[in-house]
């Protein structure tokens, strides 16, 4: 590639993890990675491929008891290994910036951000001493685009956002200007907006330092929007690599294939696919090429010989049957989806499965000042319908309300004014009647939380069953196994008599699904379903939500920020913020032409996996973050964040115009 | 404690000492006083020191006190298991209570459980003791009462953190009942701390009925360890091993129950758990 020496070059590096228990993992296998000053460099892969233990170990911040047992890292033409660990540090400290994933973590709770990024600075805690460094930092985080940032320096990192957190973690990793920077899955736990806006951020910021770049992903719509060169990993090994464009014009491995294959775009017309199995345990390897059980190429040799990672005419890759066009290791999971059913199907004229009306939900805010009454407005004033058969979308950034929405309508809580019915009943009033099967049940966000970890699986399931009368006492067991099995958990009796710790997450949500339908509710919410979730698994949840949709009936309401998902779910969307609806309408409609300020953003946060049109379409941009919803703002609750607000729009609350067949805004100025 | 729970046990150090120091006293109090005979028998010399013939020597009247030390570890376990299962009932019904309810509830209960912290304990203990007579029931209620509210709030403190996790609410919309929440589903994830608990208060309950005794406040009727130290009190000159002996085996009860509790924390404790286990 270049004549000059790359800014970092690690060869050959391999790291274990030894476990007293069975053994000695090895994590990462020769592993050969090259940064130019200058260039961006992704490393993909699914969770467990080994990508985050590969950048930490770089700069020796691999966990115990990982260890590096073999390989050479070169930085800047030193080789850290002749490095004792005092010169290491301080090379660390002076040329590289690490920014990890979950910045709550890796903040000290104690100390102000001010005072953080001034230790970042200066080499120790200072703030408050020293002006000069008091100034620097502010200026640090103005070119970060934070407004005010006084405040910012002055806040303890619990009373920051999660995106201003981010940007925290970022105003320590560039304060002493490294040469290159690290930053493992920093967007993953952010909104799609905020995580535009943080891409957008690290894209100005390498091209004004020109540092080198490592972006750790697991998001190949990432990739597009970022990278020069990528390197995808799989299962602790390097299996391709090449310039961004011709990975995603010409794949050559099959999994790279099979991931550019997995993301969900924008609208169009292709279904849902996923790379069907996972990858694999690292304390059980598959003989010969890793990939292998998944990969529809697959032959004899592969099952016996590990293909090395060669330089061919077509780029960097590890397979014996590489190349562009052969099969891809993705399938179609989902059957018919929207595009073969029609957006309206199952939706009964005139009938009803949900009927939300003017409703308002309020609790008084954690905390706060002694005895202060002030109350968080979660949501406000929202009316829809959802109708037998219908998925229906809520989307918006996090607080925006759509989760308490969705406990509302399971009924977890009462509202504060206004009505549910499901099938002519308030959710609330039923639920707490003793003996009333709920007709709503509820999938959550997070199935490692959702599911009691010292239950069986066996519990999980019977519990509705028994509790709501579903079938007799001794059908349970058999009702509980044609459930998993409908899950796609086969043989479902192998899952009853484990812990949820022993299911992988697809695994998980898949439990819960079955146990929210063992009460045959006639609704279901489902709050996020798989933001929690690898990308290849994400389709296999979906899919199975449509084919419950189209074999049961059932209303489903999907709590999501993932736009892309909502695309390819939803019969209609239903857009919200601050707790208040701004569009709805038929997704496909609303998604094509989106008609409010807030809908528009929303809609150009979503990657685009095409790296050309990545880099040189406009993003519609709105600064900031939504406002706290213990203060609501008067008049549209947008006002003070949208470019198009005038006079009215911070007095009169808008009404709701049609702009097309079934397509409503709440906007003073839509065109 | 399922079988993976006792092999971590066993590879825990301090655990493997404190188990093993708390199975000796266990084993010396269940099954010695068969072996040594009744501890009242006066069937030798007086004041004899250690030696052949009587391992721990023997007393004023000639009792062997191999005999009374090993009855004296069945009652001082007795009253440490039976206090520190009293106040850990208590601990728990009034911390899941007061945490599954929050509100009032929650302020009502925590006030009486401050209330009951802010007693000096031991005082209240000997006031007890000295106005209602001793006895050992008396003794194991007086110590349940005073230690319940670390439990409680232990409890509590879990209770809160764990009633809005999504398994609750979705054992909610799978109809069970508010007991069935409370003791099915958020009591199992509770324990681990309360087990902890439970055996530090075992070591403390043997300490404080070591100390009544020794005051000369407790069940005349029983020999513990702590009526031996009594015992011992007008005779240090004479006879070292009289008050040696049952110090002892109080410093060792102790010991063992709390390096068993410290184990027992750290094995217990999630965070230190892997995923795959």
């Amino acid at each position: 590639m270049n004549a000059a020496p790359p800014l970092l070059s690690v060869r050959d590096l391999s790291i274990e993890f030894p476990r007293p228990e069975d053994g000695t993992t090895r994590a990462v296998e020769g592993v050969d990675i090259e940064v130019d000053a200058g260039e961006i460099v992704c490393l993909v892969g699914e969770s467990g491929c080994g990508k985050s233990v590969t950048v930490r170990s770089l700069f020796g911040l691999l966990p115990p008891p990982g260890r590096m047992v073999g390989g050479r890292v070169i930085f800047d033409g030193t080789d850290l290994a002749t490095l004792d660990p005092a010169r290491l540090r301080a090379l660390c400290g002076a040329s590289v910036g690490y920014v990890f994933q979950d910045p709550m973590t890796h903040l000290n709770p104690l100390l102000t951000a001010g005072a953080q990024i001034a230790e970042a600075i200066a080499g120790r805690p200072r703030w408050g001493r020293d002006p000069e460094v008091a100034r620097r930092v502010e200026v640090l985080l103005q070119e970060l685009g934070i407004g005010d940032p006084a405040r910012v320096a002055q806040s303890y990192p619990h009373q920051l956002s999660g995106g201003m957190r981010q940007r925290v973690m970022i105003a320590m990793a560039i304060a002493r200007r490294p040469r290159l920077l690290i930053l493992d899955e920093p967007t993953t736990a952010l909104d799609v907006t905020i995580q535009a806006q943080i891409i957008d951020l690290i894209r100005t910021i390498q091209r004004q330092t020109g540092c080198g770049l490592i972006f750790v992903t697991h998001d190949f719509g990432l990739v597009a929007e970022l990278a020069d060169r990528v390197y995808v990993m799989y299962a602790g090994q390097m299996v391709e690599q090449g310039r961004v464009e011709k990975i995603f014009a010409r794949p050559q491995h099959p999994y790279t294939q099979g991931l550019i294959d997995c993301i969900i775009p924008l609208g169009g017309e292709r279904p849902l696919l996923t790379i069907g199995g996972e990858v694999p345990d690292l304390r059980h390897l598959p003989a010969g090429c890793r990939f292998h059980p998944r990969c529809p190429r697959a032959s004899a040799r592969c099952r016996t010989e590990l293909p090395e990672i060669a330089c061919g005419a077509e780029g960097v890759v590890r397979c014996w049957h590489a190349g562009h066009g052969g099969l891809s290791p993705a399938v179609d999971v989902v059957g018919p989806t929207l595009a073969q059913t029609g957006p309206s199907h199952g939706r009964a004229a005139g009938s009803v499965a949900v009927q939300i009306a003017a409703v308002q939900k309020s609790f008084p805010a954690r905390g706060g000042a002694f005895g202060g009454r002030a109350m968080v407005h979660a949501v406000n004033d929202v009316s829809l319908d959802l109708a037998p058969g219908e998925i229906f979308a809520l989307v918006g950034e996090s607080g925006s309300g759509k989760s308490s929405l969705g406990r509302l309508v399971v009924g977890l809580e009462p509202t504060t004014s206004g009505q549910i019915a499901i099938a002519g009943e308030d959710p609330a009033r039923r639920l707490r009647t003793p003996g009333a099967r709920p007709l709503a049940q509820m999938v959550f966000q997070d199935p490692y939380s959702s599911l009691n970890p010292r239950k069986l699986i066996r519990h999980a399931l019977a519990q509705p069953l028994i509790n709501h009368r579903i079938c007799r006492p001794a059908e349970t067991e058999a009702r509980s196994i044609h459930l998993l099995d409908l899950m796609g958990l086969t043989p479902g009796a192998d899952f009853l008599d484990r812990y949820p710790h022993e299911l992988s997450g697809g695994q998980r949500q898949r439990v819960v699904l079955a146990r929210a339908l063992a009460a045959e509710p006639l609704v279901l919410v489902a709050d996020e379903p798989v933001s929690s979730l690898d990308m290849s698994t994400r389709a296999q949840i979906l899919g199975l939500l449509q084919r419950l949709r189209r074999d049961m009936g059932l209303a489903i309401l999907l709590i999501t920020h993932d736009l892309a998902v909502v695309g390819k779910m939803a019969d209609r969307i239903g857009v919200m913020y601050l707790g208040r609806l701004f569009e709805v309408g038929p997704a496909r409609a609303v998604i094509a032409r989106p008609t409010h300020p807030y809908t528009r953003m929303l809609v150009s946060a979503v990657p685009v996996p095409d790296p050309a049109l990545a880099r040189t379409r406009t993003r519609v941009v709105m600064g900031g973050e939504p406002p706290s919803p213990v203060h609501l703002p008067t008049g549209c609750h947008l006002h003070p964040r949208c470019g198009n607000a005038t006079a009215i729009c911070a007095q009169v609350v808008p009404d709701w115009r049609e702009v097309g067949p079934g397509h409503h805004v709440a906007c003073h100025h839509h065109a | 404690m399922s079988a993976k729970s006792w092999l971590r046990l066993s590879s825990s150090h301090a655990a493997a000492i404190g188990l093993t120091i708390v199975l000796l006293v266990v084993i010396g109090g269940g099954v010695g006083p068969w072996l040594t005979g009744s501890p009242s028998a006066m069937d030798g010399r007086a004041f004899c020191p250690p030696g052949p013939g009587c391992l721990l020597g023997s007393d004023d009247l000639g009792r062997d006190m191999l005999a009374r030390v090993a009855n004296g570890a069945r009652v001082s376990l007795l009253v440490g298991v039976a206090a520190a299962a009293v106040s850990a009932i208590l601990g728990v019904v009034v911390g899941a209570l007061a945490g599954f309810a929050g509100g009032r509830v929650d302020e009502f209960f925590m006030r009486v459980a401050e209330a009951f912290q802010i007693v000096p304990q031991f005082f209240l203990a000997i006031l007890v003791v000295a106005l209602f007579g001793p006895s050992l029931t008396k003794i194991v209620l007086v110590i349940a009462i005073l230690s319940w509210p670390s439990t409680a709030r232990i409890i509590r403190a879990e209770f809160l953190k764990l009633r809005d996790q999504d398994f609750v609410a979705a054992a909610r919309l799978a109809g069970a009942s508010r007991g069935a929440l409370i003791f099915g589903e958020i009591l199992p994830n509770a324990l681990p701390p309360v087990i902890v608990n439970a055996s530090l208060q075992i070591a403390s309950a043997i300490l404080t009925e070591a100390n009544l005794s020794f005051l000369g406040l407790g069940d005349p009727d029983q020999v513990s360890w702590g009526q031996l130290l009594f015992g011992a009190q007008p005779f240090l000159n004479q006879a070292w091993w009289m008050a040696v002996f049952p110090g002892v085996a109080i410093l060792l009860a102790t010991l063992g129950f709390n390096l068993l509790g410290d184990g027992l924390n750290d094995i217990l404790d999630p965070r230190q758990r892997g995923r795959s286990d």
